[in-house]
């Protein structure tokens, strides 16, 4: 718990730009959230080798969001079902079932269409949330929080020793 | 913008794919043992799988199904599998195989280690179940049930019917005591003739009057009295009936239990099937679980999906050309097949194999043919047509020269039968329409060595025996038909007469012995009930008569006011 800790400040940290990180989260949560075995997280996992998002925020983000992912997934699937068996939208589905490339990837499936659906809904305020956090954080609290009894305490302690090395 | 790209991060994606397809094969044979231990409900084991992409090929080595009723047993084999596959479709998560081939195929092999798996294997019972099997039942006589128990356990049905009777007796009594009691009473006699003697002291006018009143309402008591008596003789004849129906019960109770036993009318109609029953029923046995359990596959509805965490369910939208998931257009299968201990290899095709057989526009067929060394000849055709509800499957097989070398007939211990040697052919048909079957096979069997034996000997297997000594050749004709799980199983054969001849008078005797021994003691178990509910019929007569008096009195009245 302590690394981790340590971890997540020395991401805040660190000379990365805030986007960066929000990326990381935003990517994480597409990762997390929907079933891992899909098609469409090869082409995450793409966009993260790829895109200079900071790899520390993406597993730490990843493995909280596979924690809720077992607590979204029931809505997620009714959210993925309400979906596919929309009327509006049957044409569309209709017509997609007829390409293979749509078939792999697995748009048929409720818990993929859900969870992803989610993650397109939380994308964009989760990056702009994020970045804006990470700015204020940055800007307001850095120089606060070393400056704080419980910070100075910290730095005496292993937690702080834990950090610096990860610093180092 | 180049602060945003990591082109490093380009060679570990590769890196991780490369990983991937380098893993690709042992995925496959993961899942093909998972998911095939899941279906099975015992262990699905891979040698190895192998997929190619140019051309798309997957195969398959060391295949081994385990059957899940029985552990140490596979239920098949196949050294080599290759298919070659529409990678297209491998997008749309389908496996469509254009042409398949199957080799060194075996069915009910040995196990070396156990196929089970903890909590899944299946135990079955059923009609065909050998334990249910009781050859007993089928020879005559051969071996029955201690007459003591028999009387102990119809006695207490028939006990059940007596006491139904009986309450039905009493409720008759019960409503006929009500009656009797609003009958006209001395008092009502004793104010008609107070009432005589009143109108007897008046004039003549007053005489005529009061003489007319007394004789109505006299007339309504008799008239009252007559309807009562009319319905008393229709319960007291009902009541008769009901006696004589238990008098009788244990008479039929008895005629029931010798025909279930096999000593009715009919005994000696079908006895070579009974000898034969037992083993007989066994090969309908391994017959109907084979095709029942690939009629279920092919007919298979789309599975409940249920909602698990990764998981999800699938949604099926209308597909313009509606290719299965699973389909083999053409497969070319060979292999070997253990046939009365000959050794058989086969080969065959088939075409157009499915588990969604809705989905595909052509009926399923399977073409086999098979030979051994020693000049045996198996041929198998077959069509599974379930595109529509109800399935219909369609198959003709024959088979030549199958020599047969102790093979067992009947092993059970009042008559075992052993073919020492034997030369068999056979052939028949089999349809299966919804869950309802029909079987027709002829069996013949030439130059025939039959040993017999019992390790309960009397005159009746005694005959046997030695009727079954002289046969050389027989025919058996099986015919099943009706629903899967209890279909009407008929076995003739042309040993009936032979059989029915040497056992008729042994059969008959014992079976006279037997009734006359079954009627005394369950006639001896019922006899008090019967006693009391004659008794019981006895009240409707002192009924009875006791209406006759009452409508005496009045009769003896009505001629007074008359005088």
């Amino acid at each position: 718990m302590i690394t981790l800790l340590a971890r997540l400040l020395k991401i805040l940290n660190s000379d990365d730009s805030p986007p960066q990180i929000a990326l990381a989260v935003v990517l994480a949560a597409f990762l997390g959230l929907t079933p891992l075995v899909s098609p469409h997280n090869l082409c995450i996992l793409l966009v993260v080798c790829v895109i200079r998002v900071n790899l520390s925020m993406f597993l730490l983000s990843f493995a909280l969001f596979t924690l809720v992912a077992y607590l979204l997934d029931p809505l997620s699937h009714l959210l993925g079902l309400a979906i596919l068996q929309a009327g509006g939208l049957s044409p569309l589905w209709n017509a997609l079932y007829q390409y293979p490339f749509w078939r792999f990837m697995a748009y048929n499936n409720t818990l993929i269409m859900g969870s992803f659906s989610v993650c397109l809904l939380i994308s964009a305020p989760l990056f702009f949330i994020t970045t804006w956090l990470v700015n204020n954080y940055r800007e307001h609290l850095l120089k606060w929080v070393s400056q704080t009894r419980l910070m100075m305490w910290l730095k005496g302690s292993r937690f702080y020793n834990a950090y610096l090395l990860l610093k180092n | 913008m180049a602060q945003w790209i990591r082109w490093w991060g380009l060679a570990v994606f590769a890196a991780v794919i490369v990983l991937w397809w380098l893993c690709i094969d042992s995925i496959i044979k993961a899942t093909i043992e998972t998911v095939g231990t899941e279906l099975m409900g015992a262990k699905v084991e891979l040698t190895s799988a192998r997929l190619q992409l140019a051309p798309s090929r997957l195969t398959l080595t060391g295949l081994q199904v385990t059957d899940p009723k029985a552990p140490m047993q596979n239920l098949l084999v196949a050294d080599r599998i290759e298919a070659a596959v529409d990678a297209m479709y491998l997008f749309e998560r389908k496996l469509v195989a254009d042409e398949m081939s199957v080799s060194g195929l075996q069915f009910n092999t040995e196990r070396q280690t156990s196929g089970a798996i903890e909590g899944r294997l299946l135990s079955e019972t059923g009609v065909f179940n050998s334990d249910n099997l009781n050859i007993a039942g089928a020879i005559p006589g051969l071996s029955l049930p201690d007459v003591d128990q028999l009387v102990e356990q119809e006695k207490a049905k028939l006990s059940k019917q007596f006491q139904q009777i009986e309450t039905d007796l009493k409720q008759l009594e019960t409503k006929w005591e009500k009656r009797l009691d609003q009958l006209p009473d001395k008092e009502k006699i004793t104010n008609y003739k107070k009432r005589i003697n009143d109108v007897k002291k008046g004039n003549l006018f007053e005489k005529l009057a009061g003489f007319k009143s007394i004789k109505e309402d006299i007339d309504k008591d008799r008239d009252a009295l007559k309807g009562l008596g009319d319905e008393l003789k229709r319960d007291i004849d009902y009541v008769e009936a009901q006696i004589r129906r238990a008098a009788d019960l244990p008479k039929q109770q008895i005629n029931q239990l010798l025909a279930d036993l096999g000593l009715g009318d009919n005994a000696l109609d079908s006895l070579a099937g009974g000898v034969m029953s037992g083993q007989v029923k066994q090969w309908i046995q391994q017959a109907l679980s084979f095709v029942k359990s690939s009629g279920d596959d092919a007919s298979a509805s789309t599975p409940v999906e249920t909602v698990s965490r990764d998981r999800g369910i699938w949604i099926q939208f209308t597909e313009q050309q509606p290719v299965p998931q699973l389909l083999i257009r053409k497969a070319s299968l060979d292999g070997r097949l253990s046939l009365a201990g000959q050794d058989i290899r086969f080969s065959g095709q088939a075409a157009d194999l499915t588990h969604q057989p809705e989905k595909w526009h052509k009926p399923a067929t399977i073409t086999v043919t098979g030979e051994s060394g020693q000049q045996t000849h198996v041929q198998v055709n077959a069509l599974l047509d379930h595109r529509t509800q109800p399935g219909k499957d369609h198959m003709e097989f024959g088979l030549e020269r199958l020599p047969l070398s102790n093979y067992s007939l009947s092993d059970k211990p009042e008559l075992k039968v052993l073919a020492t040697s034997a030369l068999t052919s056979a052939q028949g048909s089999l349809q299966v329409v919804g869950d309802k079957l029909e079987l027709d096979v002829l069996g013949q069997f030439r130059d025939v060595e039959l040993a017999v034996s019992t390790d309960k000997s009397n005159a009746l297997t005694t005959a046997i025996i030695d009727a079954l000594h002289s046969v050389m050749q027989f025919d058996l004709r099986l015919q099943l038909n009706g629903p899967f799980t209890n279909p009407d199983i008929t076995v003739r054969s042309d040993l009936d007469n032979l059989l029915a001849n040497a056992v008729r008078q042994s059969v008959k005797k014992q079976t006279v012995q037997y009734k006359a021994e079954l009627t005394d003691k369950l006639n001896a178990q019922m006899a008090t009930q019967l006693r009391a509910l004659k008794q019981r019929g006895e009240y409707f007569t002192g009924a009875a008569e006791k209406l006759r008096q009452k409508e005496s009195e009045l009769k003896v009245l009505t001629k007074s006011v008359k005088g």
